[in-house]
């Protein structure tokens, strides 16, 4: 009797703590969501909304919901222009990171070979460099070549992070699989180029699959490559979000508090879809399958 | 069996373009006196190590890295344990949702996360809230350096909690049940068993030792919540100021029009950068039980 009461009660505890938890995630998102709406709690007490908690708050915040800034953002300004740019940079970065990381995956899980160490401790550096390591020749290289802002360069640049991530995912995902199956494979005679095609690709689809949503999510959310070396052409959405956007991608814009909340809700929405959908494997790319115990 | 090593060309001529290429020209530009007056790009020695190692500007960005680096990591450290904790002892149900609903931050841009903790986001309300609304007359003044600097590792936490989550339940769910079994039976309380059973098996993981490290080499690096702070505190032409992280530091010299972009320097500042981040990797590399194999 006792122990079922002990029981009931740590099962409200539980359920309290986990929608505390979930609050604490939730409630930044909320209001990042609302003030997109011009939606200011501040004069329901005092009438005029809170003025002091730092020289950029306006103070003139109200309830006055309005879809206004995310109409804006989607049809009047060039908000949609910087969403076509990350998809585009995005995607084509996450392709040739596909070409060259696969097959360099495929080797990394089947065979151990001089050098794999090198390779290895190569990628995990690249995936943690400071972006300040190698930006300045870029700026000075790209400047001379003419692909200072231009989606060939912004794609080459992200596969600094793309790379990596699609090598050691794809990596895991071959490990995975039984290693029977190669085994067979090899024991007929089968080169290497056929069993990477024919039996180790159709097996690790849905993780070439998941890689490549996670990759495409990290260069949607990259912002520091973006603040440098993109302008008036590619400029990308998480840059957009902090710099402003207005009527033409050209024009910068002094910063808004309601604008800059619309424009980071609409950018967050595809990022969590996707990132919800290969949610199993978030570990493994953020930390290239080193965490992995075998 | 032959290896192919005609797989890991195109691999390894991106990792030589984009990684070690910029990377030794960046150490060649540290050498050298290469700035907008100077456009001198020979090497000339080590001064400006030298130099740097005596800049009170340079140590006072490390000591504010540092500070945030720990602050966070920590705090990711202690969240994503608890957070581990409430999903490996929930329902199959609840473990679903409430899972999915806490991954969710990850999958938001660093940049927007320090929009969203920024003084009129959060804290418009919050603060409405408490001296209005409960009428207690005080306020959180997001300018205190005691509340920014948390903000700053609360924003990172935000982040990265989740990832330790994740690799946290992984470990949890490995722990053999019947090391619980036998410890309920001697009747021990959840306390004792969390204590005794399941923070050593966490700690001794080299799975969460790895993360751990991971996320140390991405905290130094950390710019885009700093950078967010830089404006809302009103440091953003300050150099030194109290949020300038190493990365914030480097991106202040090159932006600002106050010095004749300094190439030379903000090279040397990367490579000292990229050292430390270096031997972080070996540790992962050294600790990791499968990376090599």
């Amino acid at each position: 009797m006792m122990s079922q009461t002990n029981k009931n009660n740590s099962r409200y505890i539980r359920y309290i703590l986990l929608i505390s938890a979930s609050l604490w995630v939730l409630w930044p998102i909320s209001i990042m969501i609302e003030e997109g709406f011009r939606v200011d709690i501040g004069p329901l007490f005092s009438g005029r909304g809170a003025s002091f908690v730092g020289e950029f708050f306006q103070g003139q915040g109200g309830i006055r919901f309005t879809t206004i800034e995310y109409v804006k953002a989607l049809q009047i300004e060039a908000y949609p222009r910087l969403l076509v740019n990350s998809v585009i940079i995005a995607v084509s970065s996450v392709i040739v990171a596909i070409l060259a990381g696969l097959p360099a995956g495929f080797t990394l899980a089947m065979y151990k070979f001089r050098g794999k160490a090198f390779i290895t401790y190569a990628l995990l550096a690249m995936r943690t460099i400071s972006p300040f390591a190698v930006l300045l020749p870029f700026f000075l290289i790209y400047g001379r070549l003419g692909l200072f802002d231009t989606y060939q360069g912004m794609a080459f640049i992200y596969l600094i992070i793309n790379l990596p991530i699609i090598t050691m995912m794809m990596r895991g995902f071959f490990k995975d699989i039984p290693k029977e199956i190669f085994e067979a494979a090899f024991m007929s005679g089968a080169s290497d180029s056929y069993i990477l095609r024919k039996v180790a690709l159709p097996l690790a689809l849905p993780g070439l699959a998941a890689a490549a949503v996670f990759a495409f999510v990290g260069t949607w959310n990259e912002f520091f490559y973006a603040l440098f070396l993109t302008g008036t052409v590619t400029k990308t959405v998480s840059r957009g979000v902090w710099s402003g956007f207005s009527e033409s991608i050209e024009s910068f814009k002094i910063l808004e508090f309601d604008e800059l909340n619309a424009g980071g809700t609409l950018a967050i929405i595809p990022a969590v879809i996707l990132s919800l959908a290969v949610q199993r494997y978030l570990a493994r790319g953020f930390t290239l399958g080193a965490e992995e115990q075998r | 069996m032959k290896v192919p090593y005609v797989f890991l060309i195109p691999c390894l001529l991106i990792i030589f373009l984009a990684g070690i290429g910029p990377v030794l020209q960046s150490f060649l530009l540290s050498l050298s006196e290469f700035s907008l007056v100077n456009p001198s790009q020979a090497p000339v020695g080590f001064q400006n190590y030298i130099a740097l190692l005596s800049d009170a500007i340079f140590w006072k960005a490390i000591q504010v890295t540092l500070l945030l680096v720990f602050g966070s990591v920590f705090l990711e450290f202690v969240v994503g344990i608890f957070l581990a904790l409430l999903i490996t002892s929930s329902g199959k149900r609840a473990r679903s949702i409430f899972s999915s609903i806490f991954v969710i931050p990850i999958a938001i841009a660093p940049i927007v996360t320090g929009i969203l903790w920024s003084p009129n986001s959060v804290f418009d309300d919050l603060n409405t809230l408490l001296y209005y609304g409960l009428s207690l007359g005080t306020y959180i003044d997001t300018t205190k350096p005691f509340t920014y600097y948390s903000l700053i590792m609360i924003s990172d936490a935000y982040i990265w909690a989740p990832l330790l989550m994740l690799v946290t339940v992984a470990i949890i769910r490995s722990i053999p049940r019947e090391q619980y079994e036998a410890a309920e039976v001697m009747g021990a309380s959840s306390w004792t068993k969390f204590n005794k059973i399941t923070f050593p098996a966490i700690i001794a993981s080299p799975a969460i030792i790895v993360t751990l490290l991971l996320r140390m080499a991405d905290a130094f690096r950390m710019f885009e919540v700093p950078y967010a702070w830089n404006f809302w505190l009103g440091q953003d032409s300050e150099l030194g100021a109290s949020v300038d992280t190493v990365s914030v530091l480097m991106w202040k010299m090159f932006s600002s029009t106050l010095y004749d972009f300094p190439i030379a320097q903000i090279t040397t500042i990367a490579i000292v950068l990229l050292i430390i981040t270096l031997s972080i990797c070996a540790l992962v590399l050294r600790r990791s039980s499968n990376l090599l194999d």
